[in-house]
């Protein structure tokens, strides 16, 4: 390199110089990226680990099979293969409370999985099917492909061609908002299906069915994917609910009727104490930690 | 090359997971950056990187760790770009850019921006005036960093060509900024 630089002349030199200095591109965050990787791994293997399973329980015939011997295994088989089938060829994603997973799947749609969530797909994902199963909460930011992106929650449906959109589902508290693009939502009877477009969310009635459709405001929501808590007069007893998974830790309030207090604001949800003394001001009250909860008096 | 980069390769190619999760975060912007200028795609350049990646860790019983890392990757990574485009089209398509700092979407925008008017010229007469071939090979060298005989790996050229061209980026680069210096 020396050699090569002392051939510039001066001006050559100085330009030489400054263009080194010229500001790099900016790359994405590589924590974020190498979680992607991890999970692609993740996947690779656990297809793997399955296509040998799979070989492993083709049974080896006897050499003499007595008839008797031959009907029961034929039997025992029938029953417990398809089970065994659907164990061995499914992959699921489990997110534990405290925790927060994006993965990246074979079609390159992303999933953000908010704390407490599973999310599973049938083997053959991208290449013949895109349905999904999620019991939680996650964020999804499909890409467009073949087949429509199907997303199963309780008993529940969202059909998407090429979208971002956040699913709710806990227990009967089911909703479902959209940042972009068309999604249907289905419940247990079609009449009620609802068709939503950016800026619209649903919430289901006692976990059955869509009920009726409302506007929010694009910019503010899913917050939990930005590590905000976004409150809109939601109750003590919600928010703490939230914070409990995201940070698993356990909230308790000193009296029952404390959890109805109402709160307005966002809070950001780096860390876990912050959290609290914001939330404490906004209800003007205090905590304190007990044994190992966190009780609000 | 030095002497952790053999160890870290050797651990990676023993399937030592940690030691790729090192060699990841050590590549993944320099790569990120050389597949970015090539397809002018962040989202489909970050699917690159990763496939990339995936493809060396699938097949890291392979791995040379005598050989330069950056060589490797930036070789399946091309072939990559290649598979997803036909090259030809992407230069239809767009202009043969450095990605400017301000259209990048992962920049922070709090962050103040101090750009040096002879930097910002440099930038412009590198993306506007140079030679494909010869701009590639200036990134790689000034933005990147990369030495001379890294370059010439990278690219399969010898060392003279490489020196050569940078050359001839210089003598284009003092014309234009005549004004500047």
């Amino acid at each position: 390199m020396k050699n090569f630089e002392n051939k510039l002349d001066r001006m050559m030199q100085r330009i030489w110089e400054e263009s080194a200095k010229i500001r790099l591109p900016e790359a994405p965050d590589a924590n974020d990226a190498w979680m992607r990787m991890e999970q692609l791994m993740d996947i690779q293997e656990n297809e793997s680990i399955q296509k040998t399973a799979i070989k492993s329980t083709v049974p080896v015939p006897f050499m003499k099979p007595r008839l008797v011997w031959a009907i029961a295994a034929a039997l025992v088989l029938t029953f417990i293969s398809p089970i065994l089938y659907n164990t061995l060829t499914t992959t699921s994603i489990v997110v534990e409370r405290g925790q927060f997973k994006t993965l990246t799947l074979a079609d390159g749609s992303t999933i953000k999985l908010n704390a407490e969530s599973t999310l599973s797909y049938k083997q053959g994902f991208g290449n013949n099917h895109r349905n999904v199963t999620l019991s939680g909460e996650a964020y999804f930011d499909v890409k467009k492909g073949e087949f429509p992106f199907i997303v199963q929650f309780g008993s529940a449906t969202v059909e998407v061609l090429g979208t971002e959109f956040n699913i709710h589902a806990r227990g009967t508290d089911i909703d479902v908002l959209v940042v972009e693009g068309i999604v249907k939502v289905s419940g247990t009877e079609e009449t009620k299906d609802v068709v939503l477009t950016a800026g619209q969310k649903v919430d289901f009635v006692n976990g059955d069915n869509p009920g009726n459709l409302e506007k929010f405001e694009l910019k503010k929501y899913p917050g939990w994917i930005y590590n905000k808590l976004i409150l809109d007069q939601t109750n003590l007893k919600s928010v703490c609910k939230e914070i409990e998974r995201k940070f698993n830790v356990k909230i308790e309030f000193a009296s029952a009727d404390l959890g109805n207090i109402t709160v307005t604001g966002v809070i950001e949800a780096d860390e876990f104490n912050p959290v609290m003394e914001t939330l404490a001001t906004l209800a003007q009250r205090s905590f304190k930690f007990e044994k190992d909860t966190y009780i609000i008096y | 090359m030095a002497h952790i980069e053999i160890t870290l390769l050797q651990d990676v190619k023993n399937s030592d997971k940690t030691a790729f999760k090192q060699l990841f975060h050590r590549y993944h912007a320099s790569l990120f950056r050389f597949i970015v200028y090539r397809v002018h795609d962040e989202d489909l350049a970050e699917d690159i990187v990763q496939e990339t990646f995936l493809r060396v860790w699938n097949n890291r019983s392979t791995l040379d760790p005598k050989k330069s890392f950056f060589s490797l990757i930036a070789k399946i990574g091309t072939n990559l770009c290649y598979d997803h485009f036909r090259y030809s089209e992407v230069r239809i398509r767009h202009k043969d850019t450095i990605p400017k700092p301000e259209q990048s979407h992962y920049d922070d925008p709090q962050k103040s921006q101090e750009l040096n008017e002879l930097q910002d010229e440099i930038n412009r007469i590198v993306n506007e005036q140079l030679p494909e071939k010869c701009r590639e090979i200036f990134v790689l060298s000034r933005i990147e960093g990369l030495a001379n005989k890294e370059i010439a790996a990278i690219l399969d050229l010898s060392r003279r060509t490489v020196e050569n061209q940078l050359y001839r980026a210089l003598k284009i680069l003092k014309k234009h900024l005549k004004n500047y210096l």
